[in-house]
């Protein structure tokens, strides 16, 4: 930052020469190159900032300016020399910031530890703003910082300004409490207290459990949620509440859905169990927040499962099917309290419940939940199934599976296994194939006397040959070939390999046994090196004897670059791209909740 | 004085040669030996008056001149000192072997004043000792045409003391580089990297010793640097008597046109060097300009060869073999038939080696 700054006009015609060249290389009349909040005290999150950024990236859509905000701390200030202005816009124009040509925009400044605030018009923003709310925006960021901190103070300045333009420049705002004036709009809420962080929580076991503000749902799918809401309480102990709204009154998702959900009675227990789904209509900031309160819930709702039921929930509503998506995050929400994860099939047991292995013979042993098979093919299998379980003494079982439920592979097949009452005897002997539709996969699972002849191997080439046919969606030849490879097994001992199977060992064979033999000859040939012409004199150089002496080191200048590099991997996510998710934070009370949102 | 020296036996008049096993002059006739650290005698070296400037470092400049110097040049026959007869020696030779009856003749006329060669390595290994190397040598050369070395088809050795320019000096000068420090940090789902760039300025130094340069046009220089490195700390004052029974070269390549091989050997060596101590700080550095000026001294030393070819195939092989060492240097010709059946033998093995595991695999049923 020092150095970015103090070769400020050395580098100042290259950067702005390159920022010119490559703004509009995306089509957008701005660079993205950098985050639009920078913080150079380091206390904004990766999700603050992302928020922040789309924040601002609205900002220049709606505004045709740009909107950058840094905060400053003293000590950088200090050993540049720079006003907290000056800072400002040298960072400002350094990183390449501004809408258009002209780069028009505002750079915010804020130093954390003086609380000192300043805004600078930039370019065609000089005067779009007066600076009578210029002062009252500046005099309600720390106010803002205060109560949320820097990432508070910096998206209630951009709501601020933007009240301003959408005001004509002059909208009147005053610099005490200005910040208020304007994101109340109609004021905050009745039931937000005045004194939040010294609020005592309160249990309503009346309050509503849907609260559409933002007017999503039909009278009728309200009383239906309630009344299903209603249901999981009564059932689970647990509170889950709906919240829709067109704006979170000028904080972030997740400090207001936390609000919405402390002050208003909700949680079970002196734990306040529960969690709240808030979804933010607001144009310039849509999306939608889950926020989970107390140890159980916040232990249940991980990352994984945060991003499995944001997944479901994006599809739903970003093709504004809010009410079928709120029912199934509800639906999900409860197999989540009631079985420890969001998606799970009937048979699963629930969490707590003492489950005792049992046998039901009466239980089919082909169970085609995918509608991959016909009724004769079923029919077929099963009397074949039937007929090896009668010549081996263990159960046989094909079932073909849409979805693991969140589950491994893995654990599914032997939860399927496990759950629905087969194998013979005290050990519960039998083996069994679980193939899913979509990717073909085949699993194996085993147990008892069922097991015995399951080496890895032979587990192995069980699946591999199955999922041969199944990858093809060759189902039914597919659980054919497996009976035929298991009684084979239970037969000999072990599983045939196939032709391919031996077909890729020789080739795999020629391969290393070439590549073997061209290493050895290459070796061989390099010890037949011939004499050769001596470049260098690396022996001959006198050992301690050089002698390096500074004379000058000059520091020129400072480029920066970025790469796009997400460190978590999003391809297994939805459309929508990874949920933000936060594993601890703070409402404005100070109470403790986790969560995970997302914008659609 | 007498430009034909030659080694005579004292005790009984026949030639002496230099025995490398014993560092001695020993006669072969009646065994008798002379200890070349006696200083008197009729073996005593003797000590040519220097014509003109002394040999003192830097100042080769008009040896050449001299050594094309139709004086020096001048008998291209000479009489054998014992035999009488006629010896033709080449112009660049000045230590050899009467053909007819093997007495050790050296031309002093050849190494007086500025000729005179500094110093010699004295041979170490034995000519008898080099079937031993070469069989160490081509021990690992597989690929080699069968048959190809034996003493049949070894050609008649050679021992040779050949001219090399051993330089040894300063490089030194100022130098600008160009130099980037960068450090990577994350920023939400964006890896930032900021780049210092840094103008470097040093002033170095480093000193080279003891790098030898072949100054004969006689043998290849891939075959003489490959025999390096050269012992020098077991240099001697240069002294005719270790060239008996030996062949000698004069130089017939300038020190100075030398003198810009070796600086080309040293600036390579100095240049990574350098780079390497400069870039110690930093991620990346080049070099954007300043020089490095040598300040050199030669001198003028005999090293210790045995030379000798190979025939096979109706193509000669030469070879060199440093006759301080005894390591051999030469160009070895690879047979296609052994190379292929080399490789399919390895091949082969390997194949059947993972076929016999896969089937054993299969009959255990893993």
């Amino acid at each position: 930052m020092k150095k970015r700054i103090a070769v400020f006009s050395l580098f100042l015609a290259l950067c702005l020469c390159a920022v010119s060249l490559t703004a509009f290389a995306d089509g957008n009349p701005w660079s993205e190159q950098y985050y639009r909040a920078l913080d150079f005290s380091e206390t904004l999150s990766e999700a603050e900032r992302n928020d922040l950024d789309e924040t601002c990236i609205s900002f220049m859509e709606t505004h045709s300016l740009d909107l950058a905000m840094f905060a400053v701390p003293s000590a950088i200030l200090d050993e540049q020399g720079d006003t907290l202005a000056e800072a400002a816009e040298e960072i400002y124009e350094e990183f390449g910031y501004g809408y258009g040509e002209g780069h028009d925009g505002f750079a915010v400044a804020f130093n954390p530890d003086t609380q000192e605030t300043v805004i600078v018009p930039l370019g065609a923003a000089r005067g779009r703003v007066s600076d009578d709310d210029l002062d009252a925006v500046a005099q309600s960021v720390p106010h803002y910082v205060e109560e949320h901190g820097i990432y508070g103070g910096f998206y209630a300045a951009s709501k601020l300004l933007s009240y301003s333009l959408e005001n004509g420049g002059s909208s009147g705002l005053t610099p005490a409490g200005a910040g208020e004036a304007v994101l109340n709009g109609s004021g905050l809420p009745d039931w937000y207290p005045d004194d939040p962080q010294n609020f005592q929580f309160f249990h309503d076991p009346n309050a509503p459990r849907v609260v559409d503000a933002a007017d999503l749902f039909s009278d009728e799918a309200e009383r239906r949620m309630e009344a299903r809401l209603a249901e999981i309480r009564s059932e689970l102990g647990r509170d889950i509440v709906v919240y829709t709204d067109t704006t979170s009154y000028g904080m972030s998702h997740r400090v207001w859905a936390a609000d919405f959900y402390d002050f208003n009675g909700y949680g079970i227990g002196e734990d306040r169990e529960g969690m709240c789904l808030f979804i933010c209509m607001d144009p310039d900031d849509r999306g939608w927040w889950v926020c989970c309160t107390g140890p159980d819930t916040m232990a249940l709702y991980t990352e994984e499962a945060a991003n499995d039921m944001d997944d479901v929930l994006y599809e739903y509503l970003s093709d504004g099917d809010y009410t079928d998506g709120v029912e199934d995050w509800i639906e999900n929400a409860r197999t989540l309290y009631a079985k420890g994860m969001p998606f799970a099939p009937a048979w699963y047991p629930g969490r707590g419940e003492t489950f005792a292995p049992f046998r039901d013979a009466a239980a089919p042993r082909i169970v085609d939940d995918a509608d991959v098979l016909a009724e004769s093919e079923r029919a077929d299998l099963a009397a074949r199934a039937a007929a090896l379980s009668a010549k081996y003494g263990m159960d046989v079982v094909i079932h073909t599976a849409s979805t693991s439920y969140g589950m491994s592979r893995d654990e599914y097949a032997d939860a399927f296994y496990r759950y629905n009452g087969y194998g013979f005897g005290e050990d519960f002997d039998g083996i069994g194939l679980v193939v899913f539709q979509n990717s073909g996969r085949a699993i194996i699972t085993a147990s008892g006397a069922g097991a015995q002849k399951l080496t890895d191997v032979n587990r192995e080439r069980l699946a591999d040959r199955t999922q041969s046919l199944s990858e093809d969606k060759k189902f039914y030849e597919a659980a054919n070939l497996w009976l035929d490879l298991v009684d084979h097994m239970q037969r000999t001992g072990r599983v045939p390999r196939s032709a391919g199977s031996w077909g890729l060992t020789a080739i795999g064979d020629a391969l290393a046994s070439a590549v073997v033999g061209a290493v050895a000859l290459g070796r061989a040939k390099r010890r037949m090196a011939v004499p050769k012409v001596q470049t260098n004199a690396d022996a001959y150089l006198v050992a301690g004897s050089l002698q390096v002496q500074r004379t000058g080191d000059q520091f020129l200048h400072t480029t920066t670059s970025r790469r796009y590099a997400p460190v978590r991997e999003s391809s297994n996510r939805g459309s929508g791209g990874g949920s933000s998710y936060s594993s601890s934070y703070s409402g404005s009370s100070g109470s403790s909740h986790s969560g995970s949102g997302r914008r659609f | 004085m007498d430009p034909i020296k030659e080694q005579k036996c004292p005790a009984c008049g026949a030639p002496m040669r230099f025995d490398p096993q014993t560092g001695a002059l020993v006669c072969d006739y009646c065994g008798a030996t002379a200890d070349l650290s006696e200083s008197s005698g009729a073996n005593a070296p003797e000590q040519p008056a220097p014509a003109g400037d002394t040999i003192q470092g830097l100042d080769f400049g008009g040896l050449n001149a001299q050594a094309t110097d139709p004086d020096a040049q001048a008998l291209p026959i000479y009489n054998c000192v014992s035999c009488g007869a006629e010896v033709i020696a080449a112009a660049e030779q000045f230590s050899l072997t009467c053909p007819y009856c093997g007495n050790n003749i050296v031309l002093t006329n050849k190494i007086t004043g500025k000729l005179r060669p500094e110093g010699v390595l004295p041979f170490r290994i034995d000519a008898k000792a080099l079937p031993d190397a070469m069989n160490r040598f081509y021990r690992d050369k597989v690929l080699l045409p069968r048959n190809f070395f034996s003493e049949s088809t070894m050609g008649k050795v050679t021992g040779v003391y050949l001219p090399f320019w051993v330089f040894s000096g300063t490089l030194s000068g100022a130098l600008s580089y160009r130099a980037e420090r960068s450090s990577t940090h994350r920023s939400g789902d964006y890896e930032v990297t900021d780049t210092d760039h840094y103008r470097l300025e040093r002033d170095v130094s480093l000193d080279f010793e003891n790098l030898p340069v072949d100054a004969s046009g006689r043998v290849d220089d891939a075959l003489t640097d490959s025999l390096e490195p050269f012992d020098l700390s077991e240099a001697k004052p240069f002294d005719p008597r270790y060239l008996a029974g030996f062949t000698a070269d004069r130089f017939d390549r300038e020190k100075d046109d030398m003198e810009s091989r070796a600086k080309e050997r040293m600036f390579s060596s100095a240049s990574k060097v350098i780079s390497a101590e400069v870039s110690r700080e930093y991620d990346t550095v080049s070099r954007t300009g300043g020089s490095l000026e040598a300040d050199l001294r030669a001198r003028y030393l005999l090293f210790p060869l045995y030379l000798f070819d190979v025939a096979h195939g109706g193509k000669s092989y030469h070879f060199a073999v440093n006759g301080q060492t005894g390591k051999v240097v030469g160009e070895i010709p690879t047979d296609k038939a052994v190379s292929r059946r080399y490789f399919l033998l390895r091949a082969g093995a390997v194949a059947l080696a993972v076929l016999l595991i896969a089937i054993a695999k299969y009959l255990l049923g893993r």
